[in-house]
């Protein structure tokens, strides 16, 4: 069963949760839900980990609480996409060489919602930290991450609470284009979930074209998985975006 | 004693209450036609220019508008109106001399209307004052300080007086002093507070916290630790990172830099 499924929680018990680095106790009693959360600094596990937990006040140190007020017994989990974009930076830059293309993939954190009935809370994964994408006067605030950009789908480590991202990334001017980052519109994404459980966004297709500066974002072909969270904000069809930084710094 | 036509009767009667009818007309025509041009000068400026230029052309306009409509009211109730006008000639001279602050108010004004060094809800310094701009306004600006006072600035102070806009750019950047001995490690102290920027969830990413060497002082060396935060997250780097890099460098056994004077002791036999 996906990690995503309802979440029942009797009168009285704990379950303890771990996505990414993020550790999640939901404890009920008397119709009131203790969300406690906290980010570990252990390395990021490939599974995730959804077990009873021995109900305790004490949560130790770090951990943040909110609690809720619900009637029911189930807690709701889904998936989220990032409430900013993500600026995805390789360990090491790669060169797409001209009228050239390259299809790598990208494996973004998403965020994970807890619902009980009206109280939500919404987490991500893993800590992230924020970065600007542009110039010091404009810009986008975004999220950064480091990861290893893999060229091959096999070839990337899968993990159910990370959304795999392929981006393409056409080259149509007369000079190679060093990649450094690139910056994925998670907001703008709908989030999909495939037969084995691994969660994707749709291709990105980002295109450079001769003398410009700035890159043309598309979607590629639709995925036929279903949809498991739809996009928060929306994106203009065809935007033009500056997507590599390398380009414009 | 001849007697008058009925007509004649009548437009004698009815004369001077057509000239009142025609000057009550005018004076609503002045009313409402100065509201709709002021509108909609207002509505074509606004978004070119912003809503505080806006509203100024707007008022002007419709106080001209008003102001020609009322003269040609008056002129037909039979109003001399170039007494009025030599009235106000001479208390226009008069008025200039004991407004001239004002008007020098007024004058920039406008100037910082069209200039548009800040905005309503930015963050500014003037001087030793700095607020969020509440209100600019013709003869003066209107700040709210951090610690909740209202503060007026004629508007001529304004425009004399360097503005520092501290909220018009997304990013900004904090820039700690941090003196260390001068035996400390530097390639070590460098990388501490580099991480020690790192490890803060408001740091940006990129662009990347920078460790600039300002030079040797009495304390010893002076590093510069330089990172950056979103304007909405500012006061939380400027109170959290002191106290990381200073954690940092306490961790790794590195003291901070303290006044040093060497003081030579020469006694009577060696002079």
């Amino acid at each position: 069963m996906p990690w995503w499924s309802p979440l029942d929680i009797p009168e009285g018990h704990e379950r303890a949760l771990q996505l990414g680095t993020l550790a999640v106790r939901v404890a009920r009693r008397d119709n009131l839900y203790r969300l406690a959360w906290r980010h570990l600094d252990t390395p990021e596990p490939i599974d995730v980990h959804i077990g009873e937990a021995t109900q305790t006040e004490d949560l130790g140190e770090g951990y943040e609480v909110l609690r809720i007020a619900a009637r029911g017994s189930t807690l709701a989990l889904s998936p989220r996409v990032a409430p900013r974009p993500i600026v995805a930076r390789p360990d090491v830059p790669f060169t797409v060489s001209p009228q050239a293309e390259v299809r790598v993939y990208v494996n973004t954190p998403i965020w994970v919602s807890l619902r009980a009935e009206r109280g939500l809370k919404l987490l991500p994964v893993v800590s992230v930290k924020p970065t600007w994408f542009g110039t010091n006067r404009e810009g986008v605030p975004c999220f950064a991450m480091r990861t290893h950009l893999r060229l091959s789908e096999s070839e990337v480590q899968r993990r159910p609470h990370r959304a795999l991202a392929p981006v393409r990334i056409v080259n149509e001017g007369d000079d190679p284009l060093v990649v450094d980052r690139v910056r994925i519109p998670a907001p703008s994404l709908p989030i999909h979930a495939d037969a084995e459980g691994q969660l994707w966004l749709p291709e990105i297709v980002l295109t450079r074209r001769e003398g410009q500066e700035e890159a043309r974002l598309s979607l590629g072909d639709r995925r036929k998985d279903p949809v498991l969270a739809e996009p928060s904000e929306p994106m203009a069809d065809h935007a033009v975006v500056r997507a590599f930084n390398s380009i414009f710094r | 004693m001849p007697e008058t036509p009925p007509t004649d009767a009548l437009v004698a009667l009815l004369g001077p209450a057509t000239d009142w009818v025609i000057a009550a007309s005018l004076g609503v025509s002045g009313l409402v036609l100065g509201a709709v041009a002021g509108r909609l000068a207002e509505r074509m400026i606004t978004p070119a220019a912003g809503s505080a230029l806006g509203l100024l052309v707007r008022r002007v306009l419709f106080w001209t508008v008003l102001g020609l409509f009322v003269a040609s009211a008056l002129s037909e109730v039979g109003v001399d109106l170039s007494v009025l006008l030599g009235a106000a000639g001479v208390f226009t001279v008069a008025i200039g001399f004991a407004s001239q602050t004002s008007a020098s108010n007024i004058i920039s004004g406008v100037f910082l209307l069209i200039e548009r060094p800040f905005a309503v809800g930015d963050v500014i310094r003037l001087g030793t004052t700095q607020g969020e701009v509440l209100s600019i306004d013709l003869l003066s600006v209107k700040l709210r300080t951090f610690d909740n006072l209202y503060v007026r600035v004629p508007n001529e102070t304004v425009m004399k007086s360097e503005i520092v806009n501290v909220s018009r750019f997304p990013i900004r950047r904090f820039d700690l002093l941090v003196p260390v001995a001068r035996d400390a490690p530097l390639d070590e102290v460098r990388a501490l507070l580099i991480a020690a920027a790192d490890e803060s969830e408001v740091v940006l990413d990129e662009p990347r916290p920078i460790v600039i060497f300002n030079g040797f002082t009495e304390m010893g060396m002076e590093l510069q630790l330089s990172a950056w935060a979103t304007q909405d997250s500012f006061l939380q780097l400027r109170n959290s990172l002191p106290e990381r890099a200073a954690a940092a460098l306490a961790g790794a056994g590195i003291a901070t830099g303290a006044p040093q004077r060497v003081v030579r002791m020469v006694s009577e036999r060696e002079k």
